[in-house]
């Protein structure tokens, strides 16, 4: 069992100190992932932040596997911010429309407990490093490798604005995300 | 050429042997579907980050100020959620305010005129059984289901961190308001500052330290200690909570 697996089963035993370990270890992943939404301030992140941990740990018995809870506890601080964002922008949400539409036990059911097999760190660096020489390369470089400057401060380097960055990341992310989705289902269905 | 939709991705996840096209082409790349799988499939969103997010590790941080800050609000919710923004209560307060029946006049100005130095008052009253709000005297005795509001008077335009102190024990930071300059009810993005005593017993103190520009916990802290600076502010109320 590894340390995340260790942290998780103590939590779900009410231990304290693996609340707090899991709390310490993430809270700077989640403040992270927050940075790329550009329509939230300082006091929203804090806000999404202390929501996360407190939705996640509160239902950590409905986690099935400890070792997924990373991307578990992201997904939860994913979904805030978006619709801190979407109420801050005053923008219709149509993420849940359509949602609806998906049959959604069978979109769960594509996802393993754990994604690590399908596509690791590697794979991901492939991918930054097929992009063009460029600014798209740059931003995705600076915050996701680099991960020290802001949205803010990787602007101002680029010379953009903070929303053009996101919509970069974004870019990114998509192609990531579209990765994953052909490699597990490639997997599922046996296909080469 | 097919894209994502629900109804060829539901196709596709139930059997993907049988729709070798639209795999490949969803391989090769479409913004019509990569739009798609951004904006539809959420289950993939968390693992997706963690690997993303895992290319620059981030070390744990030992933060006793934040993880105090949560365990209040999540380890012991029923005793120790008390510094929520008590949105329920906050029209009723907004009223109170804006009729002014339970504030006191302002007292009398501390800052040196001409002087730069950082000034800042406190007033508090208190929310009791029925919704009525008193006035608080200095060291007044409150019942431990009140709810505790402030008005500040101050000649910073930043910010105030909030602590709490119980008894003699060491202050805790517990949150953070906006300061402005002249007179204001101390308030966060959601509405007023509320402090619910419910829990509490014996004498409580509410810390403001505020400043223009931003200071580290342990600088607003050392500022708490020595009763400010010329940057910072130092005010406090301090009230006996009855159980």
């Amino acid at each position: 069992m590894d340390d995340i697996a260790r942290q998780v089963d103590g939590a779900r035993k009410g231990d304290e100190a693996a609340y707090r370990a899991l709390y310490e270890r993430f809270r700077p992943v989640v403040v992270r992932l927050l940075e790329a939404f550009t329509a939230l301030d300082a006091d929203d992140r804090e806000d999404i932040v202390q929501e996360t941990f407190t939705r996640a740990f509160r239902a950590l018995p409905r986690l099935k596997a400890a070792a997924a809870f990373p991307g578990w506890l992201l997904a939860i601080a994913r979904n805030r911010a978006l619709t801190a964002s979407e109420l801050k922008g005053n923008r219709q949400r149509t993420r849940q429309d359509f949602a609806a539409e998906l049959p959604e036990t069978a979109v769960e059911s594509l996802v393993p407990d754990s994604l690590r097999a399908e596509l690791d760190e590697a794979v991901v660096r492939q991918l930054i490093d097929a992009l063009p020489e460029g600014s798209e390369k740059d931003t995705v470089r600076l915050f996701y490798v680099d991960g020290t400057l802001s949205t803010r401060e990787i602007g101002e380097r680029l010379g953009v604005g903070k929303s053009t960055i996101t919509m970069r990341l974004e870019r990114f992310r998509a192609r990531v995300k579209r990765e994953l989705v052909v490699r597990v289902l490639r997997t599922r269905g046996g296909v080469p | 050429m097919t894209h994502l939709t629900p109804a060829t991705f539901s196709e596709l996840v139930k059997d993907p042997a049988a729709h070798p096209e639209l795999l490949a082409h969803l391989a090769q790349g479409c913004e019509v579907c990569d739009a798609f799988l951004a904006a539809h499939v959420d289950a993939f969103d968390g693992p997706v980050d963690a690997l993303l997010l895992s290319l620059a590790p981030r070390d744990a941080v030992r933060d006793d100020v934040a993880w105090a800050r949560f365990r209040r609000r999540f380890l012991r919710p029923a005793v120790q959620r008390r510094w929520a923004m008590l949105g329920a209560v906050a029209a009723a307060l907004a009223v109170a305010v804006g009729v002014g029946w339970w504030w006191r006049a302002p007292v009398d100005e501390t800052g040196v005129k001409g002087a730069v130095k950082a000034t800042l008052e406190l007033q508090a009253a208190v929310r009791v059984e029925g919704g009525r709000f008193e006035a608080l005297a200095p060291a007044a005795r409150v019942d431990a289901g009140g709810v505790l509001v402030f008005r500040a008077q101050s000649n910073v335009d930043g910010v105030g961190r909030i602590f709490l102190q119980r008894g003699d024990g060491p202050p805790k930071e517990v949150g953070a308001v906006r300061v402005r300059a002249g007179l204001h009810e101390l308030e966060r993005d959601e509405g007023l500052l509320g402090v619910d005593l419910s829990g509490e017993a014996g004498r409580v103190t509410v810390w403001v330290v505020a400043s223009a520009a931003p200071v580290t916990a342990a600088e607003a802290l050392s500022a708490l200690q020595s009763g400010g600076t010329s940057d910072v502010a130092v005010a406090r109320i301090e009230v006996l909570v009855e159980p």
